[in-house]
């Protein structure tokens, strides 16, 4: 596992969000923000690998789940999971500035989707967590999608794995 | 091969910590970890958020100076001086306003009320909800009501969900899972009020008796009922927009506009107990 990597990439994952939420709330489309603890988590399984970005995703969850109305875990385990199915692509294709980023995105989003309904019925949140299969999940994948390039080139500047 | 273990390994441990984890705070809304949590968030969403304030404010005075270092060379500090007075006045006076209309209503409120503000919202496709920066520490507890004071009226924004000693999270009246007993306020029909879990969207009203839809009116006011516990009676939840009775629904649907624009909300109350 690469702690320096954990350590950066939580921090800013951490940081976006809570900028987001504070300064930059105004930037939604019908109300939906574009997920970028999904983007942070996503970069840092595809170049860390499995167990960096399993790190990194089940602490950002967590810093989800402490402003969040849903129980405690519910964040860290989707997180984690998604993180960590990602995680096992690395090295399977080269990384490039579009197409990569937007597909890792998708597919994350898919995961996270299909385990936030999947935690949901089996602790029966239905009364915390809104409904998952709504037009407002598909702005937010369409949004982080679109979003993901430019996180993905940002995140590259700031750190790559080595070698 | 023991990195693919050790990778299994901590992938398993997270997983269960995870699940036992909300397992055990569905059971209870004071979850200890949790609540460190939330103070710790709680307390960066506050610096960003005053931060973020302070930035915004030099870069306009930084822009201001320029455009006056180009127009008025010879007059330069003494413009400078008056424009910076002129706008700090500016503010200066809509905070007042502001804030007279919140003390305002807590004068004039029967109730208790904390002041408090808004210092984060987290708006996602799963849950909605408002980080205050008033806590424990400031009487505030699970369950108090939360309103604001908006145009002139006084509206419902929610109730405390969770606490931790400096801050508090806010599920607003807009969220899936939030529901109010309401009536209407001049035909005293009840009927109980659902968020849709989207801020731009209308909350709906249930369960309205079909024979109140001729008193309806577009435009007319709803209110909490007071009949649980939860909320005091007569605080104004929204307005109605549109009236339609479904098929497959007995009673009428209402359709309301909230009272309070959450886009805009920055102070809030909440209200403790009732003042004897």
């Amino acid at each position: 596992m690469n702690v320096s990597a954990v350590i950066v990439f939580v921090a800013i994952g951490s940081a976006l969000e809570i900028i987001q939420n504070t300064l930059l709330d105004f930037i939604a489309i019908r109300g939906v923000h574009a997920d970028l603890i999904l983007i942070v988590a996503s970069y840092t399984a595809f170049q860390f690998g499995s167990q960096t970005g399993q790190v990194s995703g089940f602490l950002l969850g967590i810093v989800e789940d402490a402003v969040a109305i849903t129980p405690f875990g519910f964040h860290s385990i989707v997180r984690l999971v998604h993180s960590s199915i990602l995680g096992f692509a690395r090295g399977t294709v080269a990384l490039d500035y579009v197409v990569i980023p937007v597909l890792l995105v998708i597919i994350a989003s898919g995961i996270k989707v299909a385990m936030v309904a999947a935690v949901t019925a089996v602790f029966s949140l239905n009364d915390l967590a809104n409904p998952v299969w709504t037009i407002s999940t598909l702005i937010e994948i369409s949004y982080t999608a679109a979003v993901a390039p430019l996180v993905f080139a940002a995140l590259r500047k700031i750190k790559k794995p080595d070698g | 091969m023991k990195e693919v273990r050790v990778q299994r390994l901590s992938f398993w441990i997270l997983f269960v910590a995870s699940l036992l984890s909300i397992g055990w705070s569905r059971r209870g809304s004071d979850f200890f970890p949790q609540r460190i949590a939330l103070g710790i968030v709680g307390g960066l969403q506050h610096t960003v958020s005053a931060v973020g304030t302070a930035t915004v404010g030099t870069v306009r005075s930084v822009s201001d100076l320029r455009n006056l270092r180009k127009e008025y060379d010879l007059l330069l500090e003494e413009l400078q001086r008056y424009r910076s007075v002129a706008s700090d006045l500016d503010a200066l006076v809509q905070e007042n306003a502001r804030l007279r209309s919140q003390l305002g209503f807590i004068e004039n409120s029967e109730y208790q009320v904390i002041p408090g503000k808004v210092i984060a919202k987290s708006d996602s496709t799963i849950y909605s909800s408002l980080t205050i920066n008033r806590g424990e520490r400031h009487g505030i507890r699970v369950g108090q009501p939360v309103v604001a004071y908006v145009n002139g009226e006084e509206g419902l924004v929610g109730r405390v969900l969770r606490v931790s000693g400096s801050y508090a999270v806010v599920l607003p009246v807009f969220a899936v899972n939030s529901y109010v007993g309401a009536r209407l306020e001049r035909t005293r029909h009840e009927g109980l009020v659902e968020g849709t879990g989207l801020v731009d969207e209308p909350l709906t009203m249930r369960y309205v008796a079909s024979e109140a839809r001729e008193g309806i009116e577009y435009g007319a006011p709803v209110v909490t009922s007071g009949l649980s516990s939860r909320f005091p009676p007569g605080l104004r939840i929204g307005t109605v927009r549109e009236v339609s009775s479904p098929p497959y629904e007995p009673s009428l649907v209402l359709s309301l506009t909230a009272i309070v624009d959450f886009d805009r909300l920055e102070y809030v109350a909440i209200l403790s107990e009732v003042v004897q």
